[in-house]
């Protein structure tokens, strides 16, 4: 590769957009070519420093306002724009009479229901989005609590969670061999099974870490035919399980990855947790 | 942090506080409606500020109808890589050092005059280090325009730092030349 060659592809390669073969022909350049050497460390640092240049700016604390608030301030707008586009038409006066009524302050706009499918998957992103606000500058916008904290477990029967367990075990190869013991044994060393109260949800955090989500289809009759095995969160240590007090959200946050989890009822017999998504 | 970037990107591209505030929220909500469209294993922070950038092009159509893209200039016929190769090392380490020269509101202000559409890919490579095929796919536009753009924002850029450098007499004097091709030019 001859300076021009290397030059070429400056851009490319401060970007780290260049395939490997022509990243290592590069670098083989630079090595012995102190001119293009020279070149590529001064816009490197000169891109640098603009970047540090433009990155002093962050969001406002309570930017975005809350989800509840931002749907239903848009929904009332489109109300508005419908209810115009129909009553124009009618008259002056029908209009006038009919938009006194829809501005009044009233509840006509439903409710935001989080156990609505859609809904419930704009607060994933919502949680998500105010979890990385929470967690870096307290400010509390939307805090999702610990599921310990606020949550009153209903925990299993040692006799089902064990069976569970045995369950799992068969199906999971994934669970490591430490867990083929006493469920019993596994309790003692910390909250291992969690039961949602807000919804029919079994958590089960082993001892090593692994954390799996359960979806109980007959609250009425917690059987292994009613869980479905949603999601292996993986081996951590420092996992940690919210849960929305208000809607079916769980987040597990682990270092830089959230898995967000969302219960909807409108799917049937189907997973009816789905982990929404994995990495960000 | 997802929103930082979005805010900051609003801010570059509209120069306001209050409307990248709108655009931030306009954005927030887009992405609800639209969550469906995200797929799974992609860039999140790409995907939501391809929603970014179409709330932002609505603000300017909404303000003025006419207009259905960003201001920018003509896509030069020369292909990108041409830009870069005939500048030579005096003038690359000059151009470099002005830059670094430069206060940080200097450098503010001078991506705020690039044009919208150069401006714009520029912010999303060069501060929020976002793939170039993931710029292409937000802003609509081929692989190779992407980085037309991005090399000819950088290169307007620079020639603003200079060029506000030489107006305070803080240009740093390249060095002779011929000293160039003594260190080394392989052609």
């Amino acid at each position: 590769m001859n300076c021009q060659e290397c030059r070429r592809h400056l851009h490319p390669y401060l970007d780290s957009e260049l395939e490997v073969p022509d990243n290592l022909s590069i670098l083989e350049h630079l090595n012995t070519c102190g001119a293009c050497q020279e070149i590529f460390e001064a816009e490197e640092a000169a891109l640098r420093h603009v970047k540090a240049a433009l990155t002093t700016d962050i969001a406002p604390t309570g930017l975005p306002r809350s989800v509840p608030h931002l749907l239903q301030h848009q929904d009332h707008q489109e109300i508005w724009r419908r209810a115009i586009a129909i009553l124009v038409p009618l008259g002056v006066a029908a209009t006038l009479i009919i938009s006194l009524i829809w501005n009044t302050p009233s509840d006509r706009t439903p409710p935001i229901d989080g156990h609505e499918h859609g809904t419930a998957l704009a607060f994933a992103v919502d949680h998500f989005l105010n979890l990385r606000q929470t967690a870096s500058n307290e400010s509390g916008l939307i805090s999702l609590r610990l599921l310990a904290e606020h949550a009153e477990f209903n925990r299993l029967e040692p006799r089902q969670a064990r069976a569970v367990y045995k369950e799992l075990l068969g199906r999971e190869a994934r669970l490591p061999p430490s867990l083929d013991g006493d469920i019993g044994a596994a309790r003692a060393d910390g909250p291992a099974l969690k039961h949602s109260p807000v919804e029919d949800l079994l958590l089960i955090e082993t001892t090593d870490k692994h954390l799996f989500g359960l979806y109980v289809l007959d609250k009425s009759q917690v059987e292994l035919s009613n869980l479905q095995l949603i999601e292996d969160a993986g081996v951590t240590e420092d996992l940690r399980v919210e849960h929305c007090p208000a809607c079916r959200v769980i987040a597990l946050t682990r270092g830089e990855k959230v898995f967000l989890m969302v219960a909807s009822p409108d799917l049937g017999v189907d997973p009816m947790i789905q982990l929404v998504k994995k990495t960000f | 942090m997802v929103m930082d970037g979005l805010y900051r990107t609003a801010f570059r591209m509209t120069g306001d506080r209050t409307r990248s505030e709108d655009v931030v929220q306009e954005t927030i909500l887009k992405a609800y409606r639209f969550f469906g469209s995200y797929k799974e294993g992609t860039n999140f922070r790409a995907w939501i500020h391809r929603v970014l950038y179409t709330v932002f092009v609505n603000t300017i159509r909404d303000r003025s109808p006419r207009t259905a893209a960003l201001d920018g200039i003509p896509e030069p016929e020369e292909k990108a890589n041409s830009l870069i190769e005939e500048l030579d090392r005096p003038t690359h380490i000059q151009r470099a050092r002005a830059v670094l020269d430069a206060a940080d509101d200097r450098i503010q202000q001078a991506v705020l005059e690039l044009p919208q559409d150069l401006r714009m890919v520029f912010l999303l490579s060069t501060v929020e280090d976002l793939k170039y095929r993931e710029i292409a796919e937000i802003v609509g536009c081929p692989l190779g325009t992407v980085m037309s753009r991005l090399f000819r924002s950088r290169r307007m850029l620079q020639d603003r730092l200079v060029e506000y450098a030489r107006e305070k007499g803080l240009e740093v004097n390249p060095e002779a030349p011929g000293e160039d091709m003594r260190d080394g030019e392989r052609k």
